[in-house]
């Protein structure tokens, strides 16, 4: 098999209309030099517009191909802008390049070649990437024009279509150049602090329509779960977790080790004088077991008191034999709530609490609760908060919900088709 | 009860496993043998074994079992048998029917395997109510587009090997399939997103399981453009299918052991 690139094979490669390869030959042309400005830019982020810019120019791009697919939609280019094969290209270009970013081992970033390189054009954070925000700009100009195109026949039937498709840009449209109007900030507080409204510092500052601040922790763990530690001589470890949680006279199983828990406090601390472990309601003690450990046929192996450990006693393990213990896994937390005191800036004060999956609210700004001291558990000082605001997500949830009515009515709410399986 | 009694949990998920198993693969036989309703009594009787290990999960652990890899397996070997049933009475044909058991068996097979310490701690991320309907709406979906390309698969390799042209019909059923099973993958991951909002503070993060998650998506846009558009090229829409299951259980399954894992927020088994 011989390559024709004599001018006569060139002209019918990009004789209209264009297909498929023409599609992903016009995707890699263009992606190529925003490739090119990424590495120029030493890997700096894309960025959209900032407000009111980004607004106006996204109204501005749609409406254009719009009306573009609306006024010219039996041009061939239209037809092509507005067809499969240019956002199936976009789509396979994007997914090999989402596929590479997924499925590049860490060790290559590291090397000075091609980890550099691949840093340099942003490969793990492809979101942010000139030729990525290409792709994506592509895929716009074609919902654009092929709904434009649409609108001219537009029917009842047609509703499922301009539903998903409408969704889509929107939900591309608004993600894309409402990211210079988003605003995420992680910030920490310490429990007792004075009030405070504002966070960050110059251009990243940001004031809330509130002076917060963090008054009380509470944490809310299961009990802790025991593990079979077998240590080699290498270094090595091997973890054998059991199944269930400790709890007074629970057994636990592995293979030919049996353990029973004698005792347990799900709060307790060491006393060292004593080499015991007793109940207090000190916030931040640990969890501790006394466990009896046999062997085969009921052969006793050990007794004796284990516990995670927290910021006021230490770990303590079972010596089982050599180069095997017994270990208490610190406890899973169940719920973490953070007690904030927010004083309105009309003077009204209020207590308002945080848990994971339910963020606060004031103005436009939402509070995420996000972490806190782990080592410390309850007896934390410091919580992780993230301050977010995102003036378009109105526009995506919207996007969402019509692209998941959409893909109902189209293929819900159509004649079904019997025939053969296989 | 709770699992930390006597009872021995591991023994009643082994065993309601094992019975399933057992039951699905008597039903195979009977429809191998040509006995269709028999072997629908034996697949409705594996099906309530698993159904029953649902609830006593459901029961013992204090919270949804589909936490953990081995408790979606159970929840798509819950669905596969109804759509199996549904299959059996609207387009009744054997092959279909035993295919589904068969996926039906080799996650039962998985899971008995590669027990995993099921236990009542579930991270303050999940607690929320999306957990429920994300998991469920994904496991039904999933259910139906895997046996859509676990079909296409079959008649790829059976067209192939008999050299001949697969008729346009076998492609309209498997696209029945993914009429049920897109729509309910949109709203899966759209509930997602919804959920990431209130638990991540974004609806987006490229986390490795939502790229694959999209990638999943599109391979199916994919496959329904190139349906209504090649209505001919019934051997392309297989393939794109079956490429599409393939970027399904890499979603599903694969993630986990992709290098870039270890940043995902999607971790709750260990």
């Amino acid at each position: 098999m011989t390559l024709d690139i004599s001018p006569n094979s060139q002209k019918s490669f990009w004789k209209q209309p264009w297909r498929l390869r023409q599609s992903v030959a016009v995707v890699f042309c263009l992606s190529l030099p925003l490739l090119a400005v990424q590495l120029l830019s030493n890997g700096s982020p894309a960025v959209s517009p900032p407000y009111p810019a980004n607004r106006i120019i996204a109204i501005v791009f749609v409406f254009v191909f719009m009306a573009i697919g609306f006024l010219f939609s039996k041009r061939l280019i239209v037809r092509w802008l507005a067809g499969l094969h240019l956002p199936l290209a976009c789509g396979i270009v994007m997914t090999v390049l989402l596929i590479i970013a997924t499925c590049l081992p860490s060790a290559i970033l590291e090397l000075p070649f091609p980890g550099l390189f691949f840093k340099k054009i942003r490969i793990t954070n492809l979101q942010h990437s000139w030729y990525f925000a290409g792709c994506i700009l592509i895929l716009i100009i074609s919902l654009s024009t092929a709904i434009g195109k649409k609108i001219r026949h537009l029917s009842f039937r047609k509703m499922g279509f301009m539903l998903v498709h409408g969704g889509v840009l929107l939900v591309l449209v608004a993600a894309t150049f409402g990211t210079s109007e988003v605003v995420d900030m992680q910030i920490r507080l310490r429990l007792n602090n004075s009030p405070k409204n504002s966070f960050g510092l110059h251009e990243k500052k940001i004031t809330l329509p509130a002076k917060i601040s963090f008054a009380s922790f509470e944490l809310e763990s299961y009990p802790p779960a025991l593990a079979l530690v077998t240590r080699a001589d290498n270094g090595g470890e091997k973890i054998t977790k059991a199944n269930g949680l400790c709890k007074k006279d629970a057994e636990f199983n592995w293979n030919e080790i049996s353990v029973k828990v004698l005792d347990f406090i799900p709060s307790a601390i060491h006393e060292m004088i004593s080499n015991d472990w007793r109940k207090t309601e000190v916030k931040g003690a640990c969890p501790a077991a006394l466990v009896r450990a046999t062997g085969p046929n009921g052969k006793f192996l050990a007794q004796g008191w284990i516990s995670c450990g927290g910021p006021f006693s230490n770990t303590e393990e079972l010596p089982l034999s050599i180069g095997r213990v017994l270990v208490m896994l610190s406890p899973t937390p169940k719920k973490f709530q953070a007690e904030l005191n927010v004083l309105m800036d009309n003077g009204q004060p209020s207590r308002k609490f945080l848990t994971v999956n339910h963020p606060l609210k004031i103005g436009d700004y939402d509070i995420y609760l996000m972490d806190y001291d782990v080592p410390m558990g309850a007896a934390t000082r410091t919580a992780g908060f993230t301050i977010t605001k995102d003036p378009l997500l109105k526009y995506v949830y919207t996007g969402f919900v019509m692209i998941m009515a959409g893909t109902f009515w189209m293929l819900w709410f159509r004649p079904w088709k019997g025939g053969s399986l296989c | 009860m709770s699992l930390n009694d006597s009872v021995n949990t591991d023994l009643i998920i082994r065993t309601a496993l094992c019975g399933a198993l057992a039951m699905w693969l008597t039903a195979i036989l009977s429809y191998v043998f040509k006995r269709s309703r028999t072997g629908l009594l034996f697949m409705l009787t594996g099906w309530l074994c698993v159904v029953a290990l649902l609830v006593f999960l459901w029961i013992n652990l204090g919270r949804p079992p589909m936490r953990t890899m081995g408790e979606t397996k159970l929840w798509f070997a819950c669905f596969l048998p109804v759509i199996a049933a549904i299959l059996h009475f609207k387009f009744p044909q054997r092959a279909v029917t035993i295919l589904i058991l068969f996926l039906a068996c080799v996650m039962c097979v998985k899971d008995i395997l590669s027990p995993e310490a099921f236990d009542q701690t579930m991270r303050p991320a999940l607690r929320s109510p999306w957990f429920i309907p994300h998991v469920v709406v994904y496991m039904v979906s999933y259910s139906c587009l895997a046996l859509s390309g676990l079909i296409a698969l079959w008649n790829l390799v059976t067209a192939f090997f008999k050299n001949e042209e697969i008729e346009p019909s076998k492609g309209t059923i498997l696209f029945n399939l993914v009429q049920i099973g897109f729509p309910l993958m949109t709203m899966g991951m759209l509930f997602g997103a919804f959920w990431a909002k209130e638990a991540w503070t974004n609806y987006w993060s490229w986390d490795p399981k939502e790229t694959w998650a999209l990638i999943t998506w599109g391979a199916y846009a994919i496959y329904i453009h190139v349906y209504w558009r090649m209505q001919k090229s019934v051997k392309l829409q297989m393939f794109i299918l079956v490429l599409a299951t393939i970027a399904l259980l890499i979603t599903w399954f694969g993630v986990s052991m992709l290098p870039s894992a270890a940043q995902s927020i999607h971790t709750y088994s260990k």
